[in-house]
Formats: C-alpha cells, sequence, structure tokens
C-alpha cells in the first residue's frame, strides 16, 4: 500500500497492492486495479465507513459448501480481515453492501477460466448469502483490467477500463505473486495459545 | 445438559464453528457480539442451564470480546473462555490472557485443532 | 537545478537532480545521473512537450510511514507533480507516453538497501498505471548507475549504463547517503 494524493480533489489517495486491505472513516479515495482477483469494496449505509480488500480462493470449494470447506476457510479469512478493520471503525455489518469488481480471463494467462469464472464465482455466491451482506453491484468477468476508486465516506465507487500496459502490467504481476502466496499457504491454519 | 456459546458477528464463522464442534452432542447457540452472548448467558441461567464454553471472536460491533471476557468474569470465574480471531498481535494476546481467557486461536482455524482445543477446555 | 551548455550535443542541457522535475516545449536536453533513484520521463507526441523526474523513496515503505505521510513527502507524489506539470503546459492525459529508468543496486550497497530500488520502481510502473499511461520502454535494475537524456522534441532518451562499480558507487553513496539519512 502506498499514501498518495488524488490529483483532482486533492485528498489522500491509497493505493493498495493485491492482497492489501484497508477501510476509512475519513474522507479519501482507496485505490487500485485488479484482473483476475475479486476487489471487495463494503460500505456502512449508516455510519458512512468504508473498505477496500483483495478476494481469491485458492481452488474449488467442495459440494458441502463454505461451512466446511478449508479452500473457502482462507477466502473468508480475507474477507474478515477487511471486515475487523470495518469493525473497529465502528461499522456494523447490519448496515454493509458490497461493491465487487474483477474476475478476468486472460487468455495468456496461467489462471484457468475455470479456476476464475466457477470457483471464485461460488465462493463469492455462497458467501455473500452466508453473511447476508446485499452485493448492489458486481462487475465481474471480461479480459481486462479495472481500475477502482472507492469513496468510503460515501461508498461510491468509480471504475475505469484500463487500455494501457496490457503486457507490463504490474498489478497483474503482483496479483500472481499474491494468488502463489494465497495457495502456497493455503493449508496454513492460524496458532493456537492455551494458557495457564 | 450444559451447552457451549459460540459468539462471532460472521454467520457464516459461526455456522462454520458449529459444524466443526457438533459432534462433541453439546447443544450449541448462538450470538452475535459480546452483549448479546451475556444476554443469552442470563437467560439461560434463568432456565437452569449450565454453560459449558465460551468461544468468542474479538471485533465485533456492540461489543468486543475482550470487552466481554471482562465483563462475564465478574459472575463466573470458572468456565473456560476461548478466543477466536483474526488479531494476532502480542499485546492484544496479552490483554486477553489477562482478562482470564482459556486460550487464543488465530483464523483461519483447522477443524482439527478447533476440536482437540474444544475437547481439552470442557473436560 | 542548472543549465549546462555543452557542444557535445549542439543543444541547451538542463541538469536535474534528485526531488526535482522538469518540463519543456523548448528545443533543448533534460538529463540526469541514476544509482538507485528512478526517473519518469513524460513525452507528449501531440504537443511536442517532454518531462522527467528524479526521485527516491527513503526505504520501504512501512504502515507506519504512511499514516505518518513520510511515504507522500518523498517519491509518490513526485509522478504526480510531474504530469500535472505536463497537463498545466497544455498536454492532455490521452497522448501522454512514459518511460522509466534507473532503480539499480550495486553490490556492496545490495545488502542494506535490499529492496529499496525495486520499490522505486515498482511506484513509478504502478502510479502510471493507474494513471493510464503507456509505458514504451523500461530499463530498470541491474548493477548499473544510468545517465539519462532526454531530448524535449523528440520524446527520445538515451540511456547509458555504467557497470563501474567504483564510479557507480560514488553516486550510490551520495544519493543512499542523503536519502536515507531523514528515515
Ligand atoms: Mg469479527
Amino acid at each position: 500500500m502506498i499514501k498518495t494524493k488524488d490529483m483532482k480533489t486533492g485528498r489522500d489517495l491509497f493505493i493498495l497492492y493485491p492482497g492489501d486491505y484497508y477501510a476509512s472513516a475519513i474522507q479519501c479515495f482507496i485505490g487500485s486495479v485488479t484482473g483476475s482477483c475479486v476487489i471487495v469494496c463494503l460500505y456502512d449505509t449508516i455510519r458512512r465507513i468504508g473498505g477496500m480488500g483483495f478476494l481469491i480462493v485458492p481452488g474449488a470449494i467442495g459440494t458441502e459448501g463454505i461451512y466446511r470447506d478449508q479452500i473457502a476457510a482462507q477466502g473468508i479469512n480475507q474477507m474478515e480481515l477487511l471486515l475487523g478493520e470495518l469493525v473497529k471503525l465502528g461499522a456494523d455489518r447490519k448496515n454493509l453492501t458490497a461493491k465487487i469488481f474483477g474476475a478476468a480471463t486472460f487468455r495468456e494467462s496461467r489462471l484457468s477460466r475455470e479456476f476464475i469464472s466457477t470457483s471464485q464465482l461460488r465462493f463469492i455466491d455462497q458467501y455473500f448469502k452466508s453473511e447476508k451482506i446485499p452485493v448492489y453491484v458486481d462487475d465481474l468477468g471480461g479480459d481486462y483490467r479495472r481500475k477502482i476508486y472507492f469513496s468510503p465516506t460515501d461508498g461510491k465507487v468509480y471504475r475505469k477500463v484500463l487500455s494501457n500496459n496490457d503486457e507490463s502490467s504490474e498489478f497483474i504481476k503482483m496479483e500472481l505473486e499474491f494468488i502463489n502466496r494465497i495457495f502456497r499457504n493455503k493449508d496454513t491454519f492460524g496458532d493456537v495459545i492455551l494458557f495457564e | 445438559m450444559s451447552y457451549i456459546l459460540v459468539v462471532d458477528d460472521s454467520p457464516t464463522i459461526r455456522t462454520s464453528v458449529e459444524f466443526t464442534i457438533k459432534e462433541f452432542g453439546f447443544p450449541i447457540k448462538q450470538a452475535e457480539n459480546g452483549a448479546e452472548a451475556l444476554d443469552t448467558i442470563n437467560e439461560f441461567k434463568g432456565k437452569g442451564e449450565d454453560l459449558a464454553l465460551v468461544v468468542i471472536d474479538v471485533n465485533m460491533p456492540v461489543m468486543d470480546g475482550i470487552s466481554f471476557l471482562k465483563e462475564f468474569k465478574k459472575t463466573d470465574r470458572f468456565t473456560p473462555v476461548l478466543i477466536l480471531t483474526t488479531e494476532s498481535e502480542g499485546a492484544k494476546i496479552k490483554e486477553g490472557k489477562d482478562a482470564g481467557a482459556a486460550g487464543w486461536m488465530i483464523k483461519p482455524f483447522k477443524p482439527e485443532n478447533l476440536k482437540d482445543v474444544v475437547m481439552k477446555l470442557i473436560q | 537545478m542548472y543549465l549546462k551548455e555543452t557542444r557535445r550535443y549542439g543543444k541547451p542541457v538542463k541538469i536535474i537532480h534528485a526531488g526535482e522535475f522538469y518540463t519543456s516545449g523548448n528545443d533543448e536536453l533534460i538529463q540526469t545521473l541514476l544509482g538507485s533513484c528512478v526517473a519518469v520521463c513524460l513525452y507528449d507526441p501531440v504537443r511536442r512537450i517532454s518531462g522527467m523526474n528524479h526521485f527516491m523513496l527513503p526505504g520501504r515503505i512501512s504502515r507506519v510511514d504512511i499514516f505518518n505521510d513520510r511515504s507522500a513527502r518523498y517519491g509518490i507524489t513526485a509522478i504526480n507533480t510531474l504530469i500535472e506539470a505536463m497537463l498545466g503546459m497544455g498536454s492532455e492525459k490521452k497522448s501522454i507516453v512514459a518511460k522509466v529508468f534507473g532503480g539499480g543496486s550495486v553490490i556492496e550497497y545490495r545488502q542494506r538497501a535490499k529492496s529499496i530500488p525495486e520499490d522505486n520502481v515498482r511506484v513509478a510502473r504502478v502510479m502510471l498505471e493507474m494513471a493510464d499511461i503507456q509505458m514504451l520502454e523500461i530499463d530498470t535494475g541491474g548493477a548499473y548507475s544510468r545517465k539519462i537524456v532526454m531530448d524535449v522534441l523528440s520524446g527520445e532518451v538515451y540511456c547509458k549504463k555504467s557497470a563501474s562499480e567504483k564510479i557507480a558507487a560514488r553516486v550510490f553513496s551520495r544519493q543512499l547517503g542523503r536519502d536515507i539519512v531523514e528515515v
């Protein structure tokens, strides 16, 4: 994550690298670019607090669904990290709405269409239903990078399809690093500490 | 029979935890924040139902897990409280330990680990 | 920044240093010397305007830096500043193209500066991608110092890499010494 200024408004702009998450209760922009990963923007419509995070599940969800699935547990945890930041700022998940973007498939990518369109979308569908968080916008698929600008205090999202740097995208490179990290850690779970 | 109370603001995680530990045969009740957990405990205490264990998240709206722990330990020093959270910072863990938590588990949890810990704590 | 007249190129040369930038529509050259620093060169072929900056982040960007505004004080805003200066001279963003140079590392400094040059290059690429500016040439990394000369009217950039450890080490020690001290 880096911090800079939005040129048009002069507001603080937090640029997330794939895998980062950030929430704010004060006026700013949170921005990033997504290809195959999913960017999730959550917004508390009453308290006016919002946050952005990245989501990718490292494989296919089993037939029993997300509650008993170790692959799904990794995606649930990525969302927990973002939700935790929102709750710390005073957000209530009963007021949350979601806007989600990404899951693009690129012809030359190592990631299969099956992995992106089936596994990711299946997780998203089950997760947001289970959490009872309404998804207001889902802008998924295609074969292009999306630049997402999120204003966390009013929930507005500005989306632009990028047309340059297809072959030399730094975000796609970082996204693959993030996806590889998630795959490497898919059998890694949190520590247990017993007191006394 | 005494029951296990699962407290988390995420319905997905409450259900996952319930699926993982229901084989022990304890009735399981759910609450979505610390305040609701205290209400639930009081309600069932009135009905004469015993509490075996609390599994609770930290980051929740209304009342977080650490505040719950401090409040709960004023009236019940013996029922074990297991923290289940994404928080992994040493200072936060120490706060939980000092407030009387029986254990601290970091998400994502491995189902076998959760079963082991729950087994140890309810014995 | 100072004006340097050289006979070798037959044009006036503007030399910039770390933390500086320059934009121009005149028939002249912009030059800088890079070690682990990064230079972004922007060119608008429609208006025939060029701009160059030379920036350096103070180190790995940590969360503390972000919230103390440390990272913003250094390189990250330098790219926006340069884009804004180009727009101020009448360029349209959609006509601007970019070239990125620098981010070299020299063996004896590699340990200490580990990922700083890579971070600098990454920031430049991230900012340009967010602005959707096409990067035509990226010549970064490696154990080189680089001398960059940009021809304002044609947008052509001449990049001379020097692998000489001695020269490079001198460039690096000066830049790291100056830029890291405030961390
Ligand atoms: Mg929570």
